[in-house]
């Protein structure tokens, strides 16, 4: 079996005295698709930050390709947050510029050839960008990098169905077998079918974390159908 | 991987401060249209300016510490592969840098205020000699050594406001009270070493080409430095140990 990506042992995290993320363990493998499911306050983004080096405060042990959060894994993980983080005076193509300044990875004739595809205008600022083609670029972005793993938070809250085909489809498009993605996402419908594996977070709490498939027989029940049940209030 | 933040910290800040500084020359060029300068004094003119660009100043440093490192463009700096001490040193480096420019802007609309009333031709002729390069370089020095301490303890404060607890509102207020704290400690310091009333006093004392009075600088200039490393470093540990972006 291949070294895992990433691992994460008994991490917890708290907020004053709320716990946001209580003893979770986990591995992610190389070449699978891994979906962060759970409803909105479950510890998604929490642990998501942890694992970009965005919250350093926490308890337990996080590896990325055998080391902790650091300048080092900054090179091998690709992250999309969810939320616009690029000043939005840039030009697009400004932005590449500095993708490709920092990022050794980052592959620019596929980042333009994305562009173009997704319909992103590469002389615009960002502020005169809708948020649909805000999101594909910051998309754009992360997925044109060679990382080690991606991790995309929300990568299609707020657009609309047709736009989260395309969003979808751009991601199983770009990303290599020696990598590994884990999306965040409370919306499982649409999405589902690529997860190879899944975790279920809830409560800060890892509930359920396996093979997609085999849970899905296992319970004679899809993953969405799966969801509602462990999530119903 | 420095050189490459502070290229990127000069470049979000580059048009705000030119506009500012075109701004300052515009008035430098228009103002003695409109009013007698004479009547109100150009060192009048020159104080209200430092101090409208000062104020300008402060507000573009912090907006831009702030935004671009605890709130959302930190999502993107802090998942660049570079260390953290990089990324603040760019900040204080990329704010010095904007500071002196901008008084360096106040200094030519003064100029351009006075213009009626100078004798170019000596101006030019005194400005490159080793005496005026020395008032020159001890004004600009002044200026630094209270500027650059305040804006470190003004970076932790922000830090603390960010970091110390989740709720926010506690938070911001330890971060201002830390700030003013900071400031008034290091500005207390420098002026105490250094034997000066007043930064005036200061600037004053180091104008005079006395040994003693350059010394007075030199000493100052070490105490700001000392508070400046000081307080970068406690920022940096609290970066390093304690990031909780919102």
């Amino acid at each position: 079996m291949a070294e895992p990506i990433l691992t994460l042992t008994d991490v917890s995290k708290q907020y004053g005295k709320q716990e946001a993320l209580r003893h979770v363990s986990l591995a992610v493998e190389p070449g699978r698709i891994v979906g962060l499911l759970g409803p909105n306050g479950s510890g998604k983004t929490t642990l998501i930050k942890i694992v970009n080096g965005l919250l350093r405060d926490y308890e337990g042990q996080v590896r990325v390709c055998g080391a902790a959060p650091g300048t080092e894994t900054k090179k091998l993980v690709s992250y999309l947050p969810d939320r616009l983080s690029l000043s939005d005076w840039l030009r697009v193509r400004e932005t590449l510029n500095i993708y490709a300044t920092f990022f050794a990875d980052f592959d620019r004739p596929r980042a333009e050839g994305l562009l173009e595809t997704l319909g992103v205008p590469q002389e615009k600022r960002i502020a005169q960008l809708s948020k649909g083609m805000k999101e594909k670029l910051q998309l754009t972005l992360t997925m044109a990098r060679r990382a080690k793993l991606y991790i995309l938070d929300e990568p299609i809250a707020g657009v609309d169905p047709a736009a989260r085909e395309v969003i979808m489809d751009t991601i199983l498009g770009n990303f290599a077998e020696e990598s590994a993605i884990l999306i965040s996402t409370h919306i499982i419908s649409d999405v589902e079918q690529v997860f190879d594996d899944i975790a279920f977070l809830k409560e800060g709490a890892l509930n359920l974390f396996g093979d997609a498939e085999t849970l899905r027989q296992q319970n004679g029940k899809s993953v969405d159908q799966l969801f509602r049940e462990v999530f119903r209030c | 991987m420095l050189g490459k933040v502070l290229r990127l910290d000069l470049k979000f800040g580059w048009r705000k401060y030119f506009a500012l500084a075109a701004v300052l020359v515009a008035a430098g060029l228009l103002i003695p249209f409109v009013f007698d300068i004479a009547q109100f004094g150009t060192s009048i003119v020159f104080m209200l300016g430092l101090l409208v660009v000062g104020l300008l100043c402060v507000v573009y440093v912090v907006q831009h510490y702030y935004r671009n490192l605890f709130g959302s463009e930190g999502y993107f700096m802090f998942t660049l592969p570079v260390e953290s001490w990089q990324l603040l040193l760019s900040k204080v480096l990329s704010a010095v840098i904007w500071f002196n420019f901008m008084l360096f802007s106040a200094g030519v609309m003064t100029a351009l205020l006075s213009r009626t009333y100078i004798d170019w031709g000596g101006f030019f002729q005194k400005l490159f000699s080793s005496e005026y390069l020395t008032v020159l370089f001890e004004m600009f020095s002044t200026a630094n050594i209270i500027a650059v301490p305040t804006l470190l303890a003004v970076y932790l404060g922000l830090a603390l406001a960010t970091f110390s607890v989740r709720g926010r509102q506690v938070g911001i207020g330890i971060g201002v009270a830390a700030s003013v704290a900071l400031s008034w400690l290091s500005y207390w310091t420098v002026m105490k070493v250094s034997n000066s009333e007043t930064v005036y006093d200061l600037a004053i004392n180091a104008e005079e080409s006395f040994l003693a009075a350059h010394a007075r600088l030199f000493s100052a200039m070490g105490v700001a430095l000392a508070f400046t490393l000081v307080y970068f470093l406690i920022t940096n540990y609290l970066v390093r140990h304690r990031l909780n972006l919102k």
